[in-house]
């Protein structure tokens, strides 16, 4: 299933600081948008119930990928074939956030990278850049339009620097 | 590498062209609550190499007149 977005770049979110910062992947000349992706930080919690209370122990701060995507004539383009490997561009677009992110863990610390991905997405995270399955509580609410999608997550200090 | 988008009304992306991005994450409408402590996982032996690769080479993008991408990738000096 794919779900394209509803015109997101030209929604005042995509430009609005308090809500996310958009990063854009323009073609050489900066006339075409290749992909781009909106982060904002956040936090993940770990719920423990004591007395039939329910408290919500922070576990880490975040930045939420909250939006990727890439341009759909441009997609599962293979951009380089290595001995071992080939890069997509997801997987460009994907690494070049995670740099970004992982300069952001140094100036105001911050523990993961979480994201809620599509059903087309999640070969990208999951299988290709090592991001872990989030083991959602089930007994917190979980909306119709969240489980038509993949929550997921990656600890910032397994990001690979070289 | 990406650039923080200020404002995209100079590019010849329609709006027609704009929907028609491809969703790989959207942004969730609940919390990331968690029942036990969240495990570490190292990244793949693959997945290094990838990245290697990447930091290795320059990649540049030229969208020709069909609309198609034509890539170049340089290596490093």
């Amino acid at each position: 299933m794919e779900i394209l977005f509803d015109n997101f770049l030209k929604s005042s979110d995509a430009l609005d600081d308090n809500q996310g910062v958009t990063y854009i992947m323009l073609s050489d000349n900066e006339n075409m948008i290749i992909g781009y992706y909106n982060i904002s930080t956040g936090r993940v919690d770990q719920i423990e119930r004591v007395n039939n209370v329910d408290y919500y122990v922070p576990m880490g701060g975040s930045v939420n990928i909250n939006y990727l995507a890439i341009a759909k004539e441009y997609q599962r383009i293979n951009i380089y074939k290595g001995e071992k490997t080939k890069v997509y561009l997801g997987d460009y677009l994907l690494h070049d956030c995670e740099k970004r992110i992982a300069m952001l863990q140094k100036i105001v610390g911050i523990s993961f990278i979480t994201l809620n991905s599509t059903e087309q997405g999640y070969h990208l995270y999951h299988e290709r850049n090592s991001y872990s399955d989030f083991e959602e509580d089930m007994s917190t609410f979980v909306p119709e339009s969240d489980k038509l999608c993949y929550k997921l997550y990656k600890w910032i200090d397994d990001i690979v620097i070289t | 590498m990406c650039k923080e988008n200020k404002n995209t009304k100079n590019t010849k992306n329609t709006k027609e062209e704009d929907e028609n991005m491809n969703a790989y994450a959207i942004k969730p409408n609940s919390p990331f609550v968690a029942s036990k402590p969240l495990k570490r996982t190292s990244a793949s032996k693959e997945n290094i190499e990838r990245i290697k690769l990447m930091e290795s080479h320059d990649f540049s993008f030229d969208i020709l007149e069909d609309n198609k991408v034509e890539i170049k990738v340089t290596k490093k000096k």
